[in-house]
């Protein structure tokens, strides 16, 4: 029985083995990017839970959660022709699986640039999560803190963590960033070309920015908390300071 | 490829003729009883959640289920045989344990540290097994309280040795895994197996996600102040509860482990006991509400008899500590909720019980 068993597998193994030969190499012909997010502030890499930088503003700031949605993802060509890749990535720096982003299946060329939005297209953001199959990085089980159900729709970007207030006590520090409209589209420019193979981009993620420029944005006279509802003063103002966050390295 | 071909032709005519002649092969007798292949079982996924796949190399089979669920109910797994997972695991509880065990009990009566977690929907924990995240996958944390000296306290050579020596396991555990082997990880497949297919998705409030039923006005109120936003003294206006930001999606967790403010200083480690990380000190998973009206007492400690003493708790009772969660720590004004609030969000808490998934045949001894 034991060698009856052998011998199939024998013969199985020859077969897997032809069928190998026929095939090109598919994963020599793939043509893939990988984008990876190198996160700061200012010019100091930030480490979740440890390392403490002073805004602007004077508050120290130590990040807890550091996490984003990428899509309407287009790789830019000279002349403003666009290629649209459909694509949705999640970054969480607390994760290490999910600092990077590999994106597969791209055609082959010459580009000037690429363009993502920090959020979730429209469509995708109204429709029922409970679709995506389980792997998925729009499956809830993914990013289960990164949904609103009351408001059916993603959490675009969330920046949570500590500071000192004056008088000694710590507080925390939570935005949320959701809804269609605080959306961010950043269009980087920089020459590169995609070959079959794996072509890497490095990305710094400034969080300094979007606590000291344009506007200087202080914690404790401003808030530091919202959930992008009833908030006229304090999202608006950081996310007009994330235009400029995202530079190709 | 013709060669292929002509391969292929002699290794069939090869397996035909080795098959052929396999009944003169074996003139001794066979240790092992043959057993035909379980029978694959579909378990129906509920709607309502989010997509999960069963784990490729431990699918449902009716056998499977089965074994999983003899050993379940089966005290043959501690020490002096008087507990089993039922002990602490009661299906009229969601099984969770009894309301008057604040802590679960092992064998001789000894106390163990936590109350014990209900048990539904397991097939969508992915961040971490018991309060503290110790066990990575289900496989892992149902060997565990075997071995717990406060709770079954036994050796698992023992207890697949009694195992062995039972008149009906070896061919249970033959009809599940083709041979009568008894070893430590099926023994932990067959509990998973069972363990996976409680799922619990028919409440009223799925049945109100699905829009196929109503809330009464005063669940819908509750409802309200559950998804209901914090607002500060100084923001002013009627403050949300604010339980969703933890209690989320039609899980009713995030899945994660957090620090909701119990105490100034914990006590138990929690999570940090499994990532040995100062800032995961005192966190515990977030414990989904489905059912919560069955699974009194409430927190990793069981320190609330009562979900009016769990809303006091969240309405003024929160404590800071290095490392309570943001969202919490915002909330120092407390959520200032009116008698009617909380009746209001316990008569919504009400509509996440599950009756039919605790009166469900299946799950019975």
């Amino acid at each position: 029985m034991k060698r009856c068993s052998f011998l199939l597998f024998s013969c199985l193994l020859i077969f897997s083995a032809c069928n190998e030969d026929k095939k090109p190499n598919p994963v020599a012909d793939k043509v893939q990017l990988e984008i990876n997010f190198d996160h700061f502030f200012n010019n100091d890499s930030i480490r979740i839970n440890e390392s403490v930088h002073v805004s602007q503003a004077g508050d120290s700031l130590k990040f807890e959660t550091l996490k984003f949605f990428v899509s309407e993802l287009r790789l830019l060509k000279a002349g403003g022709d666009t290629v649209k890749v459909p694509f949705y990535g999640l970054v969480d720096l607390k994760r290490p699986e999910f600092r990077k982003l590999t994106i597969t299946d791209l055609p082959a060329g010459n580009y000037t640039g690429i363009q993502f939005s920090v959020g979730i297209d429209s469509t995708t953001n109204g429709a029922d999560p409970n679709q995506y199959a389980p792997g998925s990085v729009l499956n809830p089980l993914v990013h289960q803190d990164m949904y609103w159900d009351w408001a059916t729709g993603f959490i675009f970007c969330k920046i949570e963590g500590s500071y000192p207030k004056s008088g000694g006590a710590t507080n925390s520090f939570v935005f949320h960033f959701g809804f269609n409209r605080w959306k961010k589209t950043h269009a980087l420019l920089k020459n590169f070309s995609l070959q079959p193979g794996l072509t890497g981009l490095r990305l710094k993620a400034d969080w300094g920015k979007v606590f000291n420029s344009p506007q200087v944005y202080d914690l404790e006279t401003m808030g530091d908390f919202s959930h992008s509802i009833g908030d006229s003063s304090r999202i608006p103002v950081l996310f007009g300071n994330m235009s400029g966050m995202m530079s190709i390295r | 490829m013709r060669w292929m071909k002509l391969i292929f032709g002699i290794c069939l005519g090869l397996v035909t003729f080795l098959m052929a002649c396999q009944p003169d092969d074996q003139p001794e007798p066979n240790p092992n009883p043959t057993f035909p292949a379980p029978k694959d079982t579909i378990i129906a996924m509920p709607t309502g959640l989010p997509r999960v796949d069963w784990p490729s190399d431990n699918k449902p089979t009716v056998e499977g289920i089965a074994l999983g669920k003899s050993l379940f109910f089966d005290p043959i797994l501690s020490i002096d045989s008087t507990i089993s997972c039922n002990s602490c695991h009661h299906q009229e509880y969601a099984f969770s344990d009894k309301p008057n065990a604040r802590l679960s009990k092992g064998v001789g009566g000894t106390l163990g540290k936590r109350n014990s977690m209900p048990l539904f929907n397991m097939l969508w924990v992915k961040e971490g097994f018991f309060w503290d995240g110790r066990a990575t996958l289900l496989r892992h944390q149902v060997i565990m309280p075997i071995r717990d000296p406060l709770e079954m306290k036994e050796r698992l050579e023992n207890v697949i040795n009694k195992l062995r020596r039972h008149p009906k396991y070896p061919a249970m555990f033959g009809k599940v895994f083709g041979n009568t082997t008894i070893s430590e990880d099926r023994l932990a497949l067959a509990l998973e197996q069972f363990l996976f297919t409680m799922i619990s998705a028919t409440t009223k409030f799925d049945s109100v996600r699905a829009g196929a039923s109503m809330f009464t006005p005063e669940e819908q109120r509750g409802f309200g102040l559950f998804m209901g936003e914090f607002r500060s003294i100084a923001q002013g206006g009627k403050s949300g509860a604010d339980c969703f930001h933890c209690h989320q999606g039609a899980l009713l967790s995030t899945g994660d482990f957090r620090n909701n403010g119990l105490d100034s200083l914990p006590q138990d480690v929690g999570h940090k006991f499994m990532t040995n990380d100062p800032n995961d000190l005192g966190k515990f998973r977030v414990p989904s509400l489905r059912n919560i009206t069955l699974t009194a007492p409430y927190m990793h400690d069981g320190r609330f008899q009562t979900l009016e003493q769990v809303l006091d708790f969240y309405d003024h009772g929160v404590k800071r500590s290095a490392t309570i969660d943001p969202n919490m720590k915002q909330m120092d004004d407390g959520l200032r909720l009116t008698a009617q609030d909380k009746t209001d969000i316990i008569a919504f808490l009400k509509t996440l019980t599950d009756h039919r998934f605790v009166n469900q045949p299946a799950f019975k001894q």
